[in-house]
């Protein structure tokens, strides 16, 4: 039962966080970021639940009791096992779905508020890529999408920043993988979102690519730290990123433990071959099988 | 080579095909209902017998390229209007499949009485063509995946603007896919509003030459109206070939 006693002490960190103790931003604090940006509760979710109706009156609870806070310029990383709702409460931050109970609110408006002034990117599983458009264009989509003129210096700057200047005027389909991923975070970045949602945008690509690209993440977000939620299966991808790893238990989903990643950053792909990085992937994985082979949860 | 082979299989099947028939035709083995291909041939290339087939074909082919664009039109705008006005959609789609329900021949005589003799062969065309093109956009737009129904939700789009910039492009290839077909409907519309009374076309040439038992001027009409059904199918499919790559497709 050390898990209680974790969460015990995740919640307690949750609540400092909340209540704006500086000693708990430590960390980013000493990276130079402003302690009055990061206490800022960007996100705050508040007992949300999700209960999707099925056929001949069944219905079932996706996502169980869920509160959370992010901070401004956060990092979170969603773990859990399949099908415990990390997805669904995605979505809901997102306004793609809405919570059946509880409330989200980002910045004080609710998802759909800010959908309407364009304050949030999605990047997902699948690049969402149009197949007709060339990269600029499809980096440009959501200039043309919120009905607001294209910024062509933005555009620029993002296929600077994922590093596809030579292939600005390439098909989807003449990309790779990673490429296309790239693409479509650069197209989640364009209209400069408060906050960026990340739904396994590596999931689909090899090991090896899927660890350039994490890199490539850290080095992006690092230049302008966004409120980040990202959804993810791999907790080695999720360590790496994070400031925070949620690990959700088993239908019906809720936080089963908050761990604090206090690895400084930048992170390195060596960052992955170091002890504290590993004590927490033992950790964190030891503590996924747990709630993985628990029906009931942590 | 690989277009080589398969042009040499087209015409070596092709060849076959009417070697046979020309075989049948000379021993008039189905009767003369089945006259050999070369006397079709030279009936068809016949000075008075060309001229009359030409200036039919052209009238048809008039009637069916009017037809194919106003069909077009519709089926495109209706499956557009649904779009743009959801709760117009689940009439639209209602109203459309009961026109098409209707079978021409009944509606002919109406079309008739209503839009009159020269203009029933491009309305029977273009009522051919609407509902080909109308379910072909729409599986373009339904076609749209999940995760771009999500990129349109995450930048608060407006339907028009996501009309314009993804459900169309989209649909493309289902269009096309949609307007292939819908060329050889075109065609057996027109024919078909021909034969309700007009005064021209092949519609006309067909059921006139089936009352006197003109048999070769029968099958040259009816070859003129194949090779047309054909001819629009292979434009189409040409235009699928070079247009939608350079969409990404």
């Amino acid at each position: 039962m050390g898990y209680q006693a974790e969460l015990n002490r995740s919640y307690t960190v949750l609540n400092q966080r909340a209540a704006g103790d500086p000693e708990v931003f430590l960390s980013r604090e000493e990276e130079g970021m402003g302690t009055d940006k990061i206490r800022t509760s960007d996100i705050v979710i508040e007992g949300v639940r999700k209960r999707f109706e099925l056929a001949r009156g069944q219905s079932i609870e996706a996502v169980g009791h869920v509160d959370l806070d992010i901070a401004r310029g956060e990092f979170i990383a969603l773990i859990g096992p399949s099908g415990c709702g990390k997805s669904t409460l995605l979505r809901m931050i997102a306004g793609l779905e809405k919570p059946s109970h509880g409330a989200i609110s980002i910045a004080g408006q609710t998802p759909e508020e800010c959908i309407k002034q364009q304050k949030l990117g999605i990047a997902m599983q699948e690049h969402g890529l149009m197949p007709w458009l060339t990269t600029r264009k499809n980096i440009a989509l959501p200039f043309q999408l919120a009905g607001l003129p294209v910024d062509k210096d933005r555009v620029d700057e993002l296929l600077t920043l994922v590093d596809l200047q030579d292939f600005a005027q390439a098909l989807p389909k003449q990309l790779s993988g990673g490429m296309k991923q790239r693409v479509s975070i650069a197209r989640a970045l364009a209209l400069q979102p408060q906050v960026l949602i990340l739904d396994e945008p590596f999931g689909a690509l090899d090991a090896v690519t899927r660890r350039l690209m994490n890199n490539e993440l850290q080095r992006i977000w690092s230049q302008k730290p966004t409120t980040t939620i990202l959804v993810t299966h791999s907790v080695e991808e999720a360590i790496f990123l994070a400031d925070r790893v949620c690990l959700m238990s088993p239908r019906p989903g809720h936080l089963a433990l908050i761990e604090p990643i206090t690895l400084e950053r930048p992170r390195s792909l060596e960052t992955m071959q170091e002890q504290p990085f590993l004590s927490l992937l033992a950790k964190l994985t030891a503590a996924l099988d747990e709630v993985c082979m628990s029906k009931e949860g942590v | 080579m690989t277009l080589l082979a398969d042009t040499a299989r087209w015409i070596a099947g092709l060849g076959i095909l009417f070697l046979c028939w020309e075989f049948a035709g000379q021993k008039v083995w189905l009767g003369k209902g089945l006259p050999p291909l070369t006397s079709i041939i030279s009936y068809a290339l016949e000075p008075n017998s060309y001229e009359l087939l030409t200036r039919s074909a052209l009238i048809t082919a008039t009637n069916a390229i009017y037809g194919f664009f106003i069909g077009s039109m519709i089926g495109w705008v209706l499956a557009c209007t649904g779009q743009i006005w959801p709760l117009l959609k689940k009439g639209l789609d209602t109203l459309s499949t009961f026109v098409n329900a209707i079978p021409l021949i009944a509606l002919g005589p109406l079309l008739i009485v209503t839009v009159g003799e020269q203009l029933t062969p491009m309305a029977t065309a273009a009522l051919a063509v609407f509902f080909t093109v109308f379910v072909a956009v729409l599986g373009g737009f339904e076609g749209l995946p999940n995760v771009h129904h999500d990129v349109i939700h995450t930048y608060g789009v407006n339907r028009w603007r996501a009309l314009v910039l993804v459900l169309i492009p989209n649909a493309l290839p289902s269009l096309i896919d949609g307007l292939k077909l819908a060329a050889s409907s075109a065609v057996l519309g027109a024919i078909l509003g021909e034969w309700f009374g007009a005064q021209a076309g092949l519609g006309v040439l067909i059921v006139s030459s089936m009352q006197n038992f003109q048999i070769d001027l029968l099958w040259s009409a009816a070859f003129l109206g194949t090779a047309m059904s054909a001819i629009g199918f292979l434009i189409l499919a040409l235009v699928q070939k070079k247009l939608l790559p350079r969409f990404g497709w």
